[in-house]
């Protein structure tokens, strides 16, 4: 077999600030559905997002924990897709200037230390939830509309799904200490 | 007198000496309605029950000798694309048809703090895409003065509701001259704020970086006022900032511009402009040098492409702006669909109208791929450039003169030329890309269709067109 694994991750990492990235509605996972939501979150017709200035600063934690380039100027930009929990009909997110870039997380592997690269860390609001019911009809739960996150991404450093897994727990457990060591449970990665 | 032929800052001192109650401020405007919403149509709806109740209350805080604010039983028209609680709000479309929004925009709630009374809903472009208020699906809104022509938009309704009489101060937009273009064809007085003045939080946008909130009135004074209460730093609108540079207090109406600077653009007396508003133009310069300014002639080199850089930044928004009206969670969903495209497809087929979707489309195509360079960050280039010319002229001048537009209101349904609209952005639009202030003021003309002039100013130097403003509408009056 000529073949050789290639692996690159993007992760998302739900941030447990307590309001939500452009509003003050809180950011708590559950709850009845729909009643962390306000205009803003909603995307309802005339209302304009606020950046949640906690949402920058853990960023920039994780930038600096991975050896990033902090950015001196960033800025915001419009991911534009249709789907029924996207309420604005697209997403604010990070394009061309991202938070963080060209950092590396390393793992210890029995051949000694590698370096995984960081393409870039930026910031970005997660959508809604679509709930698909045994009938048939899609219920939607704007709770998560707005969540905070930061989207990891890896370059394509890792050649096997061992080396995946120790970059996947170091940047956990890296990530559980710098930003989050008080709220260890609510740290999600998928 | 009839109450409705008052000023708003007229009423408003004949209702503190307790001359007249709000409750006949808002009957006799309310009346005034009946009598000509079938022939203007500046209203999608009247808010008549709520109001009524507001102004028993202002009543009520008269008679115990309690503080009012500066609006106090003042009736007000607002421009649909703004967010108005429990009273629906519909941008002048299909999609919004039954829209009601559960809070009010930043301006309104500072409207309702100080008193006012919101008298209804104005008519408008759908969603603001236009210059005439025919494109509303509500029906076209008629000019007062002569009911055969257009009272220009996109905030058409809000000028003929002051104009006719409905109400003596309204709030409208202005993207690319929504609301000066609207005021010079009915003859008002209409204010676009500085980009930042003006909370823009609960207005629809239409281009994020262009749209303001902005203000028609009779007189200088009266949209003097109502401007001064919707201004200033709002934590929901991080683009605004203090209103220090609004210092209504100190201004004192002027009667002399002596040392003042006046720059006239070559570039605005180049193309077509109707003789009227020619010989009013040249009128209006000889009162600047009669008041004691100097005048001089200057380049703005760029506005040239004014409309297309604004064309492009304004569709590629829209293209974004307009992606939330998708029938899912509020506004018009279409009846026949079977799948989640066809909802998105039939209910936005069937919501929009056709100036919304050929926007909607010419902007998707120029962000699509690699257009977006190719047009999009292009024409922010030239904005850029163009603000470097604007900051250029107020590092030597204190204001700029224009007519507002070339043109006199049109026919209702006539169909201009391209050169036309074109010789018209190119007064208006340029104030948006460079987030300028600006005032239109009727020039005075006695006879026949009214004719704006536009005084344009310096970010945040409001106080500047408006000094100049009273000075010359003291002179034409």
């Amino acid at each position: 077999m000529g073949y050789k694994t290639i692996i690159g991750l993007e992760i998302h990492v739900e941030l447990m600030t307590k309001t939500k990235i452009f509003c003050n509605c809180t950011n708590e996972f559950g709850g009845e559905a729909n009643t962390h939501c306000c205009p803003v979150c909603l995307g309802l017709p005339g209302a304009i997002p606020q950046l949640n200035e906690k949402v920058l600063e853990y960023g920039i934690k994780a930038g600096i924990a991975f050896n990033c380039d902090i950015a001196r100027k960033t800025k915001m930009d419009r991911k534009n897709y249709f789907y029924s929990d996207l309420v604005k009909g697209y997403q604010i997110s990070q394009d061309d200037i991202p938070l963080c870039s060209n950092g590396y997380v390393e793992i210890e592997l029995e051949e000694g230390t590698k370096k995984v690269r960081l393409d870039r860390i930026h910031i970005e609001e997660d959508t809604g939830k679509s709930v698909h019911t045994e009938t048939g009809d899609t219920l939607l739960d704007y709770n998560r509309a707005g969540v905070p996150l930061i989207e990891i991404v890896t370059k394509p450093d890792m050649n096997s799904a061992e080396e995946a897994r120790l970059f996947l727990e170091k940047l956990r457990a890296t990530l559980k200490y710098i930003v989050f060591r008080k709220i260890k449970s609510h740290i999600k990665i998928y | 007198m009839d109450i409705i032929d008052l000023k708003a800052w007229e009423m408003k001192e004949k209702l503190l000496n307790r001359e007249i109650s709000s409750r006949e401020i808002l009957e006799s405007h309310l009346n005034r309605v009946e009598e000509v919403e079938k022939d203007i149509n500046a209203f999608i709806t009247i808010n008549r029950e709520k109001a009524l109740l507001d102004a028993d209350i202002i009543d009520k805080k008269i008679k115990n000798g309690e503080e009012v604010g500066a609006l106090a039983g003042i009736p007000i028209g607002v421009k649909d694309n703004i967010m108005t609680k429990d009273l629906r709000t519909t941008a002048g479309s299909k999609i919004l048809e039954d829209f009601i929004s559960p809070y009010d925009a930043t301006v309104i709630k500072k409207i309702k703090e100080n008193h006012g009374i919101i008298l209804g809903k104005t008519n408008m472009d759908e969603f603001s895409m236009g210059g005439t208020t025919q494109s509303s699906y509500f029906g076209p809104t008629k000019n007062p003065l002569d009911n055969t022509k257009v009272p220009g938009g996109s905030s058409g309704g809000s000028a003929a509701a002051v104009k006719s009489k409905e109400v003596p101060l309204s709030i409208g937009s202005d993207t690319g001259g929504s609301i000066r273009q609207p005021a010079s064809y009915c003859g008002l007085v209409g204010i676009k704020p500085t980009y930042g003045l003006v909370s823009r939080y609960g207005l629809i946008a239409l281009s994020n970086t262009l749209d303001q909130i902005g203000v028609f009135g009779r007189d200088v004074q009266d949209a003097v006022l109502m401007l001064n209460v919707i201004s200033g730093k709002d934590q929901r609108d991080f683009s605004t900032m203090d209103s220090k540079a609004l210092d209504i207090e100190s201004l004192e109406k002027v009667d002399s511009l002596k040392g003042i600077k006046v720059a006239l653009p070559k570039e605005f007396f180049l193309g077509e402009m109707d003789d009227r508003v020619k010989a009013e133009m040249d009128k209006s310069i000889n009162i600047f040098k009669d008041l004691g300014a100097t005048i001089e002639e200057i380049d703005l080199p760029s506005v040239k492409y004014a409309l297309e850089t604004y064309h492009i930044i304004t569709s590629g928004d829209i293209s974004s702006n307009m992606a939330r009206f998708d029938g899912i969670r509020y506004g018009y969903r279409a009846k026949d669909y079977e799948t989640l495209d066809e909802l998105y497809i039939n209910s936005r087929t069937e919501g929009f109208g056709e100036e919304v979707k050929r926007r909607i489309l010419f902007g998707t195509y120029i962000l699509s791929g690699h257009r977006g360079k190719e047009y999009y960050d292009k024409a922010l280039k030239i904005r850029t450039k163009i603000i470097g010319e604007f900051n250029n002229v107020f590092s030597k001048y204190d204001i700029i003169l224009s007519p507002t537009s070339p043109n006199l209101a049109f026919n209702l349904g006539e169909k201009r030329s391209e050169i036309y609209s074109r010789n018209e952005a190119l007064f208006q639009m340029p104030v948006n890309l460079a987030g300028l202030c600006a005032i239109s003021v009727p020039t005075g003309n006695k006879e026949g269709l009214p004719v704006g002039l536009q005084i344009i100013g310096d970010r945040f130097k409001e106080i500047d067109i408006i000094k100049a403003a009273f000075a010359y509408e003291g002179m034409v009056k």
